[in-house]
């Protein structure tokens, strides 16, 4: 059966003795990260025996189960401590972490701003679909306050997290942000965090109408993609907007950029001055 | 299904629907798709309209432009576009 190129380049990567459809609801985000994704690793033509993606448990964490590439399905909130061992075991692996916004930044928050603050080169993909998708819809660090949830019936009243200023302020070296309505371009950002040395967090603004839309007035999947094509704009315009705006939208592409040290490399580094043989992929060669 | 362009072909081939009109091929897969719209919605020039069922078909495959737009936003990898010819 021929298949266009864009379609092709994703099948291509599934693990065949999977049975598709998956398991996510009609017009999840999570399947459009996981394209961008795949599309991704293809343009950077990464070896698929050479990436490990690792995720914790929730809806975006069954992301690896369809992977054809070493992959492991971790425990809730404890991807990014695998992720860590993974990467200073075997520095030559391109390590990714896929994880819902509990996953990453509730349970799993320690890890998080840990990882970005040594700067290991891990790239994580937060799927932020503003609540606990897997369980029911409870509230999560990223809920908008004000917003329901199943946990919070007569509205959120605490205030969200941004993940990008929390990756930022933990000492992550590249922050991105895209709605999966722009799907080409999250699959930009995406690469570019996987290029880029040390932590890098890219956040997929994600659209789960099953659990969050129906508290929330949402019509739709369609009508939660509608919200964000009018909702995303590019940092350098959201930047020139009265604050007020500002607050109502949310910014898109690279938040920020930085070069700093990574934390495999200033580990090899000290074992070298202290006379010791490095590990990880000077070793292996 | 009635009103497609006249241009265009639809058959059933190995679990897809097919589209052709010698110019552009769309299918659009019977198992995976998932009916949720996203493509419909979201084509800039409507090609794509709901059955009965709210699976997407063919409607008017010559304002297709090839934008791949339906195929990099459908979140179960159901829907491909291919150019054939000029
Ligand atoms: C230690 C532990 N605590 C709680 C749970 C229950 N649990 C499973 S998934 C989940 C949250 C899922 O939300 P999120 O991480 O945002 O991912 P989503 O499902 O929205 O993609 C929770 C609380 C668990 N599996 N393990
Ligand atoms: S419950 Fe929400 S996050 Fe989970 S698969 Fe369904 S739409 Fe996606
Ligand atoms: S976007 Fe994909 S799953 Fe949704 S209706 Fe279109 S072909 Fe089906």
């Amino acid at each position: 059966m021929p298949v266009a190129p864009v379609t092709k380049v994703v099948t291509g990567y599934l693990r065949p003795h999977k049975r598709f459809p998956s398991v996510w609801c009609a017009g999840c985000g999570v399947g459009i990260v996981m394209g961008a994704f795949l599309r991704a690793v293809n343009s950077l033509g990464i070896d698929r025996n050479k990436i490990v993606v690792v995720s914790g448990i929730g809806c975006t964490s069954r992301m690896p189960v369809y992977l054809d590439f070493c992959g492991l399905h971790t425990t809730h909130g404890r991807a990014i401590a695998f992720a860590t061992g993974i990467k200073f075991a075997k520095p030559e692996l391109t390590v990714v972490v896929i994880m819902g916004d509990g996953d990453a930044i509730a349970i799993g928050g320690n890890h998080f701003i840990h990882a970005a603050r040594r700067n290991i080169d891990l790239t994580a993909i937060v799927v932020n679909n503003e609540t606990y998708g897997m369980t029911g819809g409870q509230y999560s660090p990223t809920t908008p306050q004000g917003s329901s949830g199943s946990t919070a019936r007569h509205g959120n009243i605490e205030p969200p997290f941004d993940i990008c200023d929390l990756a930022r302020a933990s000492g992550a070296t590249y922050v991105a942000r895209e709605a999966v309505y722009n799907a080409r371009r999250l699959e930009t950002l995406i690469a570019g965090g996987i290029k880029k040395r040390g932590f890098s967090l890219i956040e997929a603004v994600s659209n789960c109408y099953t659990v969050y839309g129906r508290y929330n007035d949402f019509k739709s999947q369609i009508d939660m993609l509608r919200w964000q094509k009018e909702h995303a704009v590019p940092i350098q315009s959201w930047q020139k907007l009265p604050p007020e705006e500002k607050n109502s939208k949310f910014s898109t592409g690279v938040l920020f950029q930085k070069d700093a040290p990574e934390y495999v490399d200033e580990y090899d580094k000290l074992i070298e001055r202290l006379g010791g043989k490095t590990g990880g992929a000077k070793s292996e060669s | 299904m009635e009103h497609h362009d006249e241009d265009t072909h639809a058959k059933e081939e190995g679990g897809f629907l097919v589209f052709e009109n010698g110019k552009i091929t769309i299918r659009i897969s019977e198992t995976c798709c998932k009916s949720c719209g996203i493509c419909i919605e979201f084509c800039p020039t409507k090609v794509l309209e709901p059955r009965d069922d709210g699976f997407p078909v063919v409607v008017a495959i010559s304002k297709c432009n090839d934008c791949k737009l339906c195929e990099l936003r459908c979140p179960d990898f159901a829907i491909t576009v291919e150019k054939v010819a000029d």
